[in-house]
């Protein structure tokens, strides 16, 4: 659930900083690393960690 | 303060998501004890993560980043001598008798330990504390929307108290506790890109340094004077009154953060779960304290060309409170606005549900089953349990508006707290590891420290506060005269209670096993692998934190 959440506020950032042409890297950093702890949290959810 | 659709669909998946908890989490609810106490089934991690969570509440965080930009880096004294001592000696020495007992909740290890009356007397306190700082959190919130983002202060409360009371009606604690999960990630993740870019933006830490007074980056070094230092408090005061008598009344004793480490699925489990949990909450000031000094740093003179302010309130002096919205609105652009404002709201939410759900629990089990109805089926316990959720925020919500027609009632509120927290860690530890305390000693006792408290509040004054009786005393800082307070209630409670004691008769050896640390069998962990041993972690941790003290001398 909490990987889900991070998941999918990542992906309305990315869309965001590329639907408005955003040059701000820092929207870009963050989505980023939402993608890598929701991607981390569920991997960890389904292998049981 | 702007926000754009994407600001607003992350704060709409927020709320989907910690409802769908509520949701998922209900199936799993069959009984008074699934809904009140999870029955000790939550796993060691989320335990933790919920026991540090549930403090991060509006007070924590936003209260935290203006006391970084008011006293600076001194702020950390509530984390590296307040909470991480606290927090270990709760896993060390408390739990075993919190767990092993059995009681469900704290006032219910009082009426073991001591007799009902005092079990009565801390249950009624915790209940009512816990649901008016339900309501200010609840007004805080809203408040906090209304002045940065212009939205109604009606619709915010009732949307925001609706969403907390959906999942805690639904899944009660558990729901609660794994909200309180997904709320720590989204504030830590939410926060840390803003004190990484404001930090970048004011030059580093040593720019910071060369910006501001050396009083406002050194923890210790100024604190051997009052009058040097922002606090206005002598390292004495602070050592007793807050890394002692506040600290670990709250640490130890507060039933809002104790049931997260009483619901764990063992007893290494729940001794585990303070002792884990100080990992995180010793690098929390550089989420909640750093972007204060930050702040600051950043409206002197070099660095005034960054176009950073705090706001200016009515009288001239700056508007602290802001110090965190005013932040997030300077640095954060559209998209991450939203990840900002939603963690803002998850850490108002997380309060506030834990004190519902900490509320719920001792109303049901300590005041209405132990007084009123008893030895009925469990099934009327769970219906009371859901209808006391629903009450509790009901009233949160009646509190909201009166703190906000009467806003005094906040003050009030906190020193009433205040009055009542402060002695409550002398009855726990006369109780735990003194057998001849008892029950007449503790009650009385506290009732005599809680006065004690009103006493020193009425008869010294600090910041125009207190004095009511007479200002015999001035102290330079609330802050400073708020330890006071709590440090002569601890020890007026703690040797009335001796001396009570010692005139009444103390309850036979038989009834005490299990609840006083001298008769009770201690748990052994030797066999066990090094993360699961109490003793090392514990001293580990407390290394850590001795360096950390160091470092920001």
């Amino acid at each position: 659930m909490i990987g889900t959440f991070f998941t999918v506020i990542a992906i309305v950032l990315f869309v965001n900083f590329f639907a408005t042409a955003s040059n701000d890297m820092l929207s870009l950093y963050t989505a980023s690393s939402f993608m890598l702890f929701g991607l981390l949290m569920m991997f960890a959810g389904k292998k049981k960690i | 303060m702007n926000l754009t659709t994407a600001d607003y669909l992350i704060i709409i998946i927020y709320f989907l998501f910690v409802i769908a908890v509520g949701f998922i989490i209900k199936k799993k609810i069959r009984s008074s004890n699934d809904f009140l106490s999870s029955s000790r089934s939550i796993p060691l991690w989320i335990t933790s993560l919920a026991f540090i969570s549930a403090n991060l509440g509006a007070q924590e965080v936003i209260g935290m980043v203006a006391s970084g930009a008011k006293y600076g880096i001194m702020t950390v004294h509530f984390y590296w001598v307040g909470a991480i001592f606290a927090m270990v000696f709760l896993g060390v020495f408390m739990m075993p008798f919190y767990y092993g007992s059995r009681a469900r909740s704290v006032p219910e290890y009082l009426s073991l330990r001591f007799d009902e009356k005092t079990r009565g007397l801390n249950a009624i306190s915790f209940a009512v504390m816990t649901v008016f700082s339900s309501g200010i959190s609840l007004y805080a919130l809203a408040k906090m929307l209304e002045i940065i983002l212009h939205w109604d202060f009606d619709v915010s409360i009732w949307i925001a108290a609706g969403i907390v009371m959906i999942y805690t009606f639904l899944g009660g604690l558990t729901s609660a506790v794994y909200n309180e999960v997904l709320q720590f990630f989204l504030i830590v993740l939410g926060l840390s890109p803003l004190v990484i870019v404001a930090l970048q933006d004011a030059g580093g830490w040593e720019n910071i340094k060369q910006q501001l007074a050396p009083n406002m980056t050194h923890a210790w070094k100024y604190m051997g004077d009052p009058d040097s230092n922002p606090m206005g408090l002598h390292f004495m005061s602070l050592i007793f009154g807050l890394g002692f008598v506040m600290s670990f009344g709250y640490w130890c004793t507060d039933f809002l953060v104790v049931q997260r480490a009483m619901i764990a699925r063992n007893m290494n489990e729940a001794q585990r779960t303070p002792i884990v949990a100080a990992v995180p909450k010793m690098l929390m000031p550089l989420i909640v304290v750093l972007p204060g000094v930050i702040a600051i740093a950043l409206m002197q003179p070099a660095l005034l060309d960054k176009g950073f302010r705090i706001p200016v309130e009515a009288d001239g002096q700056l508007n602290y409170t802001m110090t965190l919205p005013s932040l997030i609105a300077h640095y954060y652009p559209s998209g991450l606005l939203g990840v900002g404002i939603t963690a803002l709201m998850a850490s108002f939410m997380s309060g506030m549900a834990g004190n519902v759900t900490a509320f719920n629990a001792v109303f049901t089990y300590d005041i209405y089953q132990a007084y009123f109805v008893r030895k009925r089926s469990d099934k009327h316990y769970l219906v009371v349990g859901k209808f006391i959720t629903i009450a509790g925020i009901l009233i949160s919500i009646l509190t909201a508006y009166i703190a906000k027609g009467f806003n005094n009632i906040n003050d009030f509120l906190q020193l009433v707290f205040g009055f009542v927290n402060g002695p409550l860690f002398a009855t726990f530890l006369l109780g735990m590891f003194w057998k001849r305390t008892t029950g007449h000693g503790a009650f009385w006792g506290l009732l005599l420290g809680t006065l004690g408290a009103a006493a020193t509040h009425g008869l010294t004054i600090a910041e125009g506060k207190g004095g009511w009786i007479a200002p015999l005393y001035e102290i330079k800082s609330g802050m400073g005269q708020a330890f006071i307070v709590a440090g002569i209630s601890w020890i007026v409670n703690f040797f009335s209670t001796i001396v009570i004691s010692l005139v009444t008769k103390p309850k036979p050896e038989e009834e005490l096993r299990g609840l006083v640390y001298s008769l009770t069998e201690k748990p052994s962990y030797r066999s066990s692998k090094w993360y699961e041993r109490i003793v090392p972690l514990a001293v580990a941790l407390l290394l850590a934190t001795i360096i950390l003290n160091v470092i920001f001398f």
